[in-house]
């Protein structure tokens, strides 16, 4: 329990460092007024990499997110965190209702939904900013984003791959 | 079969439990809005402004390569532009002369009426074209402040201010919109007024009757007419006229004076009287 919550302020902490060089790091090096969106991109693989019967990790990464998503889309919170609740719901229903990808596939499997969350998001979020009298012009912006940040959520994959399986072999050895 | 139904009843009694819980999070958070993102700010801005350095520096670094081609093109354009204001500057110094202890006077009048206070940039939003100052209410900055550069270049106005942050809409925003004059070379003539509307990725200008002559490079300035902005702040030039005898009113592609990325103090202005 301890360790879990360690995990979460250490993942926090991590989604706020993402937060602050989004706002103050990468906009000089944005591209067509584009940014990876690092703090989207932490939260989808923590959905992504959840087990089937599990809610705690996703409702962390939602809350957490959410939150600072929300705080430079002026003037109400909960826009961002409800397309992320959203966002969550489709991940938790691809799971219940198809086959999960493994194995060798399985990156394709996380890129598709990774580009269809990412989108669904976008979409959501410029809808609720519409419905808030905050309407914004859509342009390219999203898909250059998207592209921005697939670099950033393929490493990600990849290094929460070898932290897990670092993780299985030590909890291997232990039983020796 | 008992046990199916209640495993299935407790999985629906904990998603709703978690989604009351996240409403009454959101609600809270809508409560005291101004306060937590107050503290936001306040605890982000030690790791901003050291990204925001570097960040600067970083990106001037890279762009030099890339701009290296047009660099000379523009060095060009510039001496040549020089070498007109020069010979404008010799016609105007006569009038200049004549006019300067009646616009002394003016002047200083125009000039108590602002008060300017400094503020740095901690946060930029390049999609939405806003930025984050580190003033707030308790600096006297409020809403609907003008905010320029030391250049008097108009860069946005405060839509939002908290104790010590306020978030400012850039001129290129798609719901800012600025009522300008056009300055053109010919004093004698009547102003030519006109609205400037961001697009996020830029801005254009609008709302200029049909029969006024707009020309490539003509100066855009604020006209202090909506009350926000004070008079005679520089907005852009003009790159081309799009003139259609089919509408009312005639647009404009323009190039805009301010860059964010190029700029980390700003002026609020606090004390405007039209």
């Amino acid at each position: 329990m301890i360790r879990r919550i360690l995990a979460f302020a250490a993942l926090f902490l991590l989604m706020f460092l993402c937060s602050a060089l989004q706002r103050s790091f990468l906009p000089y090096f944005s591209v067509m007024s584009a940014i990876p969106n690092l703090v989207f991109t932490i939260f989808f693989l923590l959905i992504f990499f959840e087990p089937k019967y599990e809610y705690a990790t996703g409702i962390f990464a939602v809350t957490a997110a959410g939150f600072l998503l929300d705080i430079p889309l002026s003037p109400y919170f909960g826009i961002a965190m409800g397309s992320l609740v959203a966002v969550y719901a489709f991940r938790k229903a691809i799971i219940f209702f198809l086959k999960e990808g493994t194995g060798n596939y399985r990156m394709f499997h996380f890129l598709a939904l990774f580009c269809g969350g990412f989108l669904g998001y976008q979409g959501l979020l410029h809808a609720g900013l519409a419905l808030v009298g905050r309407p914004e012009p859509l342009g390219l912006t999203p898909v250059i984003s998207l592209l921005y940040s697939l670099p950033f959520a393929v490493a990600g994959f990849y290094l929460y791959n070898l932290v897990a399986e670092r993780q299985a072999q030590n909890k291997q050895l232990k039983l020796f | 079969m008992d046990i199916y139904i209640k495993k299935q009843n407790s999985s629906w009694q904990k998603i709703l439990a978690m989604a009351g819980s996240l409403a009454v999070l959101i609600i809270f958070l809508n409560f005291f809005q101004a306060e937590v993102r107050n503290s936001f700010y306040a605890a982000s801005s030690p790791i901003s402004n050291p990204l925001i350095y570097g960040a600067s520096a970083t990106s001037g670094f890279f762009s030099s390569f890339f701009t290296f081609a047009d660099t000379k093109q523009e060095n060009e354009a510039l001496i040549s532009e020089n070498r007109q204001l020069l010979s404008q500057i010799t016609m105007l110094q006569d009038s200049a002369r004549q006019a300067h202890i009646t616009n002394l006077a003016t002047q200083t009048a125009a000039t108590r009426s602002l008060s300017l206070a400094p503020a740095q940039i901690i946060g930029m939003d390049a999609a939405r074209n806003t930025i984050t100052l580190d003033k707030g209410l308790s600096d006297g900055v409020t809403e609907n402040m003008a905010v320029i550069s030391h250049e008097n270049v108009a860069y946005g106005r405060v839509f939002a201010a908290y104790a010590h942050f306020s978030e400012v809409v850039l001129v290129s925003n798609a719901s800012s919109v600025l009522n300008i004059k056009i300055q053109n070379s010919d004093p004698l003539a009547a102003p030519i007024y006109g609205a400037v509307k961001g697009s996020n990725s830029g801005a254009y200008l609008d709302l200029v009757s049909s029969d006024a002559e707009l020309k490539e490079g003509d100066l855009l300035v604020t006209s202090g007419l909506e009350g926000i902005f004070p008079k005679d702040l520089l907005v852009g030039s003009i790159i081309a006229a799009d003139k259609n005898d089919a509408k009312a009113f005639q647009t404009a592609s323009i190039r805009l004076f301010f860059n964010a990325g190029n700029i980390d103090t700003l002026f609020v202005v606090t004390g405007y009287k039209k």
